[in-house]
């Protein structure tokens, strides 16, 4: 990957003797570091909001089925665990929409640098934490959700 | 190689055009769809359905809810080829995330011809 090599903690890929060949990086030898928090991240939140997707569907599809079947999506929606689901989905969604756009700027070749791609990341995840807290405090405070 | 197995060699480049289009749409797209939400949350039936009968906001929910689809499915095509490489798995899961798709698009403009078209199906 871009700067995957930078990254590699030192001594990685030392063998015993000098006869073995060097070992390419793994998991375990990789120093951690918040780029990789962050496509973690974007995986996760990409595959939760796939179910994210089939639930806006079904919203949808409950909406043109008429008031019962509305009723029923609405207070599944509604309920507690419902809505512990739409918060996770919403934080997915900021965060997934914050990174995809890194990875745009990524591919303009910009922000490619450790310490920037770092910064855009940090960024990224502190937007999803804030729009997320926002919108779930705007929709309490209006009134629009209640537990 | 993986790549090679797959034929990325044949349509890699298209993929990756593919992938960059489609969250560049997504941008506006979602942010509409969060903010819309937000309005519409806890508003009941009326609101709902009113919203998705006005042409703009159904056009936008069809373009939103296809281009996601498009967008997903590319994204767990890319996970399944990460992680699952028994090939009768591979295959399955490839199958079956694509026909989730499908049917979840057709669920979305079946919906969507009743609300804003007024279609009737029946039901």
């Amino acid at each position: 990957m871009s700067h995957g090599n930078a990254r590699v903690a030192a001594g990685s890929g030392k063998g015993r003797g000098s006869a073995e060949k060097p070992l390419s990086p793994h998991l375990q030898i990789w120093r951690w570091h918040v780029t990789m928090l962050g496509s973690i991240l974007h995986r996760v939140s990409g595959i939760a909001l796939y179910v994210g997707t089939a639930l806006v569907v079904g919203w949808a599809v409950a909406t043109a089925l008429g008031p019962d079947a509305y009723a029923a999506f609405a207070a599944a929606a509604g309920s507690p665990f419902g809505l512990v689901i739409w918060l996770g989905l919403s934080a997915a969604a900021f965060y997934h929409l914050a990174a995809g756009i890194r990875h745009l700027v990524w591919d303009l070749g910009l922000f490619m640098r450790p310490a920037s791609a770092d910064v855009l990341t940090v960024l990224s995840i502190l937007f999803a934490a804030a729009a997320t807290a926002g919108l779930w405090g705007w929709l309490f405070w209006t009134g629009a959700v209640s537990l | 190689m993986t790549g090679r197995r797959y034929k990325a060699g044949a349509h890699g480049a298209g993929t990756w055009v593919r992938e960059r289009l489609s969250s560049l749409l997504l941008v506006p797209l979602s942010i509409w769809a969060l903010a819309s939400a937000a309005c519409l949350a806890g508003g009941g039936y009326e609101a709902a359905a009113a919203w998705l009968a006005r042409p703009a906001n159904a056009a936008g929910f069809g373009a939103l809810a296809l281009i996601s689809l498009w967008h997903m499915r590319m994204g767990a095509q890319v996970v399944i080829e990460d992680y699952i490489h028994r090939k009768g798995t591979h295959d399955m899961l490839s199958v079956l995330n694509s026909l989730i798709c499908l049917v979840l698009a057709a669920a979305t403009a079946l919906a969507l011809a009743k609300l804003a078209l007024g279609l009737d199906f029946g039901v």
